[in-house]
């Protein structure tokens, strides 16, 4: 922790090294493998052309 | 004795209406059916933080109040449009309530509220059997289960009253779900996260059950009650469980908390309480009938969730203009100027809520867990970063607020 902002340490060096995907057009990438990722991009994709409201549910149930 | 107004129950509700804040409506119900558990959890936010309110609620909810609050949850959902809302079994343990009450309350609470209905339950496993499983895969009703991975682990925290761990019988349970009769109605495992169990064995005891979804949560702890380890060691140990996850050839389960990181990541939206600056459509309704806020709030202070309404007189639309419910509904308007500065305050969202709370200062800080989400959630970035522009071909940009 940095003792003077409180912030965590090396908060602005990492920001250097951070990739920004959000700018990527996700669809294009049409991602039809196995992976975790594969299946992170159709999940948004999904979410985005159906249109879904997304809010916050229970925590303390799957 | 009286409190001192914090954030957010010194928050202007009335003004943040005036400036265009519209409340969600509900669309999750916890219901309280059974105040009392079999287990003597050390780290439960019910029952060992210090809100003892449960001592003065009926044990068990009435099947009057169960007949009201079904009315209340079809009353909200009709007047919102709602095409589906889910009601949470909940407790204490709610199996304590037995099957046949069980059976009785599902078949009111689908009367009442119609086939926008879904109907989930958590427990902590120990009673589960065949019968009440068979009654679920009967009714669809999902059922969660704790366990905090391998069975020594699971021990550490785990136990009855008399200190024998609880591992062996949610264990039989886990394996009742794990076969192909009662695969359809296994929602998943909760793991609170111990950092003295280490992580890849912990992922791998729970992935011998097939659940579709594991959640590790970070144990609740705040400003005043301080995590039981360095936050840095959650962060670590989540980055181990993620690079474990995340590497398999084939996606093994879904881990809800980093799912919701990666989503983030990529320019989602998060559905989980953990992460991320989505509305909380949640409401908490106790045996007594009480409107209560989420109960993981009782871990701040006694009474941090209470909203002083009760579903006889109350409808829910009355809780959504609390003050406690419209702070987790304003998404960046609701972090303190410390979070906002912070490059990765969208992906984080300051945490789970509780985890803010400090005496004086109400929910409006960083999370406790801080270094912990930090280190996540920065480690996901460069991950997903790195493959995003490996299959693009691009060279990634820096982000920069």
């Amino acid at each position: 922790m940095n003792a003077t902002t409180g912030e965590p340490a090396g908060f602005a060096n990492e920001d250097e090294a951070i990739p920004d995907v959000t700018t990527i057009p996700l669809l294009q990438l049409a991602p039809e493998g196995d992976r975790v990722l594969d299946a992170a991009i159709r999940r948004l994709v999904e979410d985005v052309v159906e249109g879904r409201e997304i809010t916050t549910g229970f925590g303390n149930v799957p | 004795m009286t409190r001192t107004p914090e954030w957010p129950t010194d928050q202007d509700v009335l003004g943040a209406l005036a400036r265009g804040f519209r409340p969600r409506p509900f669309r999750e119900f916890v219901l309280k059916i059974n105040q009392r558990c079999n287990l003597a959890c050390d780290y439960c936010y019910v029952y060992a933080m210090g809100d003892h309110s449960w001592r003065d609620r009926p044990s068990v909810m009435s099947p009057e109040v169960l007949r009201t609050a079904a009315m209340r949850v079809a009353e909200h959902a009709r007047q919102h449009d709602l095409d589906e809302v889910r009601v949470v079994l909940h407790g204490g343990e709610p199996l304590l309530t037995g099957r046949d009450r069980l059976a009785a309350l599902i078949t009111e609470l689908k009367g009442t509220v119609g086939d926008r209905l879904k109907i989930a339950l958590q427990t902590n496993g120990v009673l589960l059997d065949e019968s009440i499983l068979d009654l679920f895969r009967a009714e669809n009703v999902r059922v969660g289960v704790s366990l905090d991975g391998l069975g020594a682990d699971n021990d550490r925290h785990r136990r009855y009253a008399d200190g024998r761990g609880s591992a062996a019988a949610v264990e039989r349970a886990l394996e009742l779900l794990a076969g192909e009769r009662y695969r359809a109605v296994f929602a998943g495992i909760l793991c609170t996260v111990d950092v003295a169990a280490d992580p890849v064995p912990t992922y791998e005891a729970l992935l011998r059950y097939r659940p579709p979804l594991i959640d590790f949560l970070l144990p609740h702890a705040n400003w005043a009650r301080a995590p039981g380890g360095a936050s840095d060691a959650y962060g670590e140990w989540l980055v181990a469980v993620f690079d474990r996850w995340y590497d398999a050839p084939r996606k093994e389960t879904r881990i809800r908390i980093l799912e919701e990181i990666v989503n983030l990541v990529l320019g989602g939206a998060s559905r989980s309480e953990q992460v991320g600056l989505s509305p909380v459509t949640v409401a908490v309704v106790e045996s007594d009938g009480d409107i209560e806020q989420v109960d993981s709030l009782r871990s701040a202070y006694p009474g941090a969730c209470a909203t002083g309404l009760n579903i006889a007189t109350d409808p829910f639309d009355r809780a959504l203009r609390h003050p406690g419910i419209v702070a987790r509904q304003l998404g960046p308007a609701a972090l303190g100027a410390e979070c906002t500065a912070c490059p990765i305050h969208r992906v984080c969202g300051a945490g789970h809520y509780a985890h803010r709370y400090a005496p004086g200062r109400g929910f409006r800080n960083r999370s406790v867990y801080c270094r912990a989400l930090d280190r996540i959630i920065t480690h996901v970035q460069r991950r997903v970063g790195t493959d995003i522009a490996a299959r693009t071909g691009r060279s990634t940009g820096a982000r920069s607020a």
